[in-house]
């Protein structure tokens, strides 16, 4: 039977192939990138959850704001984040993580999401055209995307030692 | 070593450093590591209870490990209210003690 520490490692596996995705495709689809990013902090965070001890499988499974929740509980960590640069340096992925949460498709309300076309009054919208923070990671003239996943890079890098 | 009741206070005074907008900080029984729940301006509702842990950082004045909760005012009023439930062994909303 698996414990709760080996699904955490296999979300923290997953997580890392998602991330080795994101940096192979690059912007080149910026909806894909976006969607892919939202998976590694989404496993990211269910790896953290399930190594607290303090969540049931199920629980930890089904949770759809981890991934903000895991930020906001890391910068509160007095000195937790200076070997990854100090939490001021990571303030625009931060809201980047956030951003991608909030596009999930489960909590987007038929809104603008990362996955399915939405409709609005203007017409259908889609992710690779229509949603805003995957243009923003898209854009060529803006570093966000290398940031986000080189933050995404040091958060695995340090993971075992800020979620033991 | 300081006892964890201390710990965690010093650990809710710099979290309300961290983030202004928190306004309680509560403290669940244990007695091997520091289990905190706060309530904060600053989070979003999410309906669920996220506990994350942290390893105990002596090199930093934090000689036991902790889990944090971090709940929003109506996410902590659904606590209090019975419809979320706290992480197990925590024991119940009334049980846990305020420090900050």
């Amino acid at each position: 039977m698996a414990t709760d520490r080996d699904w955490a490692d296999g979300y923290l596996a997953q997580a890392r192939a998602d991330l080795a995705a994101a940096r192979h495709l690059g912007t080149a689809e910026c909806s894909v990138l976006a969607m892919l990013l939202q998976m590694v902090f989404e496993k990211l965070a269910k790896a953290a959850l399930l190594r607290s001890g303090a969540i049931t499988f199920a629980a930890a499974r089904s949770s759809h704001k981890g991934a903000s929740r895991m930020i906001a509980a890391m910068r509160l960590q007095r000195g937790l984040m200076t070997p990854m640069g100090g939490p001021h340096v990571w303030h625009a992925a931060f809201e980047v993580v956030e951003a991608l949460e909030r596009a999930q498709p489960s909590l987007a309300q038929g809104g603008a999401q990362l996955e399915y076309p939405w409709e609005e009054t203007t017409g259908i919208k889609w992710p690779e055209r229509d949603l805003v923070i995957a243009a923003r990671l898209g854009n060529a003239r803006s570093n966000l995307a290398a940031h986000v996943s080189k933050f995404a890079n040091q958060l695995d890098r340090h993971f075992d030692s800020i979620f033991p | 070593m300081k006892p964890i009741s201390e710990v965690a206070r010093e650990l809710a005074d710099a979290h309300r450093v961290e983030d202004p907008q928190t306004r309680s900080v509560f403290l669940a029984e244990s007695d091997s590591e520091v289990r905190l729940v706060e309530v904060s301006g600053s989070v979003g509702d999410s309906g669920e209870v996220l506990p994350f842990r942290f390893a105990a950082r002596p090199d930093l004045g934090v000689p036991y490990a902790s889990v944090v909760v971090l709940l929003s005012e109506d996410d902590w009023r659904r606590i209090e209210r019975g419809e979320l439930e706290l992480p197990q062994g925590w024991g119940r909303p009334e049980a846990l003690k305020k420090i900050a």
